[in-house]
């Protein structure tokens, strides 16, 4: 027979009441400190996302307090009279590689792609290849002989591609100046264009350290000024 | 069995003891988990002021830069002016050609401006969840500026930063990074160019079409007279 007085006397009830507070105080506070946890952890996140940012900045005006200090040499050398011949067909030279008016050699790499019997090369797979090369610090890019400027378009049209307005088709032989192993290295990374696009279309990659870029003719074919004018300060 | 006075005196210090010992604890915690959050928050507010400095430095080197460039070419017009030969005058003017064709010079004319967002659609009502199909990527940026190079686009920048045959536009999660700058959305791109076939080039591009079905909001506006800033930096091209 059960005892229901023994179950029911003081002190097992002083017991039970003494347990359950210690379990409401033990979960209470586990779980305050879970809570606490999370809170950091989002702090942290944010916090590495501010310091990206920070890098960022500083990088960039690294760059600009590099360019400053060239254009501060370039300063002196124009206000004297001799040497401002020379600083003039520097500048000179710089602006048409920039704009794409002189051709260019350097080390970099060259991709082609090929279309499969089932799959042809489309615009965006070059648009892909041509804004990954950007990316990592490409300052030269030519598809098929043609150079791409700031106004350069790829069009697909039919079987036949356009770049520059001139009717080109596979293979898509692309060209980049800059840095030889970062240009490959952003390429053939784990789950980068190369590993995605092949799967698709034939697509190689070679490092080279004598790339030859053409340039494009000031014509207004590819560089336009119909509609552009300059700001005068 | 019957209630002790010795079992009662014994249970109840003990209880008050425990509630004691578990206050004490969770205070020691919490304050630890506030220095914690305060240390972090003054870190937070430390990194924030760097960023607005190196900001503020930013500008201030970019004017500048400006400003030296100025000088450099009233100086070089300056000679043009006393040039006899015309050989300097024809080398300014071709440098002045050439910096305006790169995109180193501000610039002005007829227009689109094309402003495109994430969708705004509570994700309830949309039929397929894949929150992806629904923000912008850079896949999409480039196909937009690749469109209106197609439609002749002469000068071409997007949220401020002009577009040249080096700039790139990187996907870093919920920013695209443009001429090495972090960009959120709304992106506003503006074109200058014919605006009638820069805005018929777009509309019907495929691109638009696919935008438009998952109802990311994109507007195209033309205009009588925009302006393109210049590109700051320029770095080398390679060799000639």
């Amino acid at each position: 027979m059960i005892q229901w007085k023994k179950i029911f006397s003081f002190d097992s009830l002083a017991i039970a009441l003494v347990c359950v507070i210690i379990s409401t105080v033990v979960v209470w506070q586990f779980r305050s400190v879970q809570v606490n946890e999370d809170r950091s952890q989002v702090e942290n996140l944010k916090m590495t996302e501010l310091q990206d940012e920070l890098i960022n900045q500083k990088n960039n005006n690294e760059k600009l307090n590099n360019r400053l200090e060239e254009l501060k040499k370039e300063n002196d050398s124009i206000k004297n009279k001799e040497s401002a011949n020379n600083q003039l067909v520097q500048d000179l030279k710089r602006a048409s590689q920039l704009a794409g008016l002189s051709s260019v050699k350097g080390q970099g790499v060259q991709i082609v792609l090929t279309n499969k019997p089932d799959l042809a090369v489309g615009e965006a797979e070059i648009l892909e290849v041509l804004n990954e090369l950007r990316a990592s610090g490409a300052e030269a890019l030519e598809v098929n002989g043609q150079r791409m400027t700031a106004t350069s378009e790829v069009r697909q049209a039919g079987n036949y591609m356009m770049v520059n307005s001139q009717q080109t088709s596979s293979p898509f032989v692309i060209k980049a100046i800059g840095n030889a192993n970062d240009l490959f290295r952003a390429i053939t990374m784990v789950g980068g264009v190369k590993e995605n696009q092949e799967y698709f279309i034939g697509f190689s990659i070679s490092k080279s350290e004598d790339i030859l870029i053409s340039a494009v003719k000031d014509n207004g074919i590819v560089l336009k000024d119909q509609y552009m004018k300059e700001v005068k300060p | 069995m019957k209630i002790s006075r010795n079992s009662l005196l014994v249970f109840l210090p003990i209880l008050i003891l425990g509630i004691f010992l578990g206050v004490q604890f969770r205070t020691i915690q919490e304050k630890e988990a506030s220095n914690t959050f305060n240390k972090i928050q003054e870190k937070r507010k430390q990194t924030m002021q760097r960023i607005s400095s190196e900001t503020k430095l930013s500008e201030q080197l970019k004017s500048e830069i400006k400003k030296i460039e100025k000088d450099n070419i009233s100086l070089y017009a300056a000679y043009s002016r006393l040039d006899k030969n015309g050989e300097f005058r024809k080398l300014n003017n071709q440098l002045a050609r050439s910096l305006f064709l790169a995109g180193m010079t501000d610039v002005h004319g007829k227009g689109i401006i094309v402003t495109i967002d994430d969708a705004s659609i509570p994700l309830k009502d949309r039929e397929n969840s894949n929150s992806n199909d629904f923000v912008i990527h850079q896949q999409d940026i480039v196909a937009i500026i690749n469109e209106l190079r197609k439609g002749g686009a002469e000068a071409i920048s997007i949220n401020g930063e002009r577009v040249v045959s080096s700039s790139a536009q990187i996907c870093a999660g919920p920013t695209i990074i443009i001429n090495h700058k972090k960009y959120i959305t709304p992106f506003e791109i503006k074109a200058i160019g014919d605006p009638q076939l820069l805005f018929d080039t777009l509309v019907n591009s495929p691109k638009y079409v696919e935008l438009k079905e998952f109802s990311l909001p994109i507007s195209i506006k033309t205009f009588e007279d925009i302006q393109v800033n210049r590109f700051l930096l320029n770095k080398g091209n390679g060799e000639e």
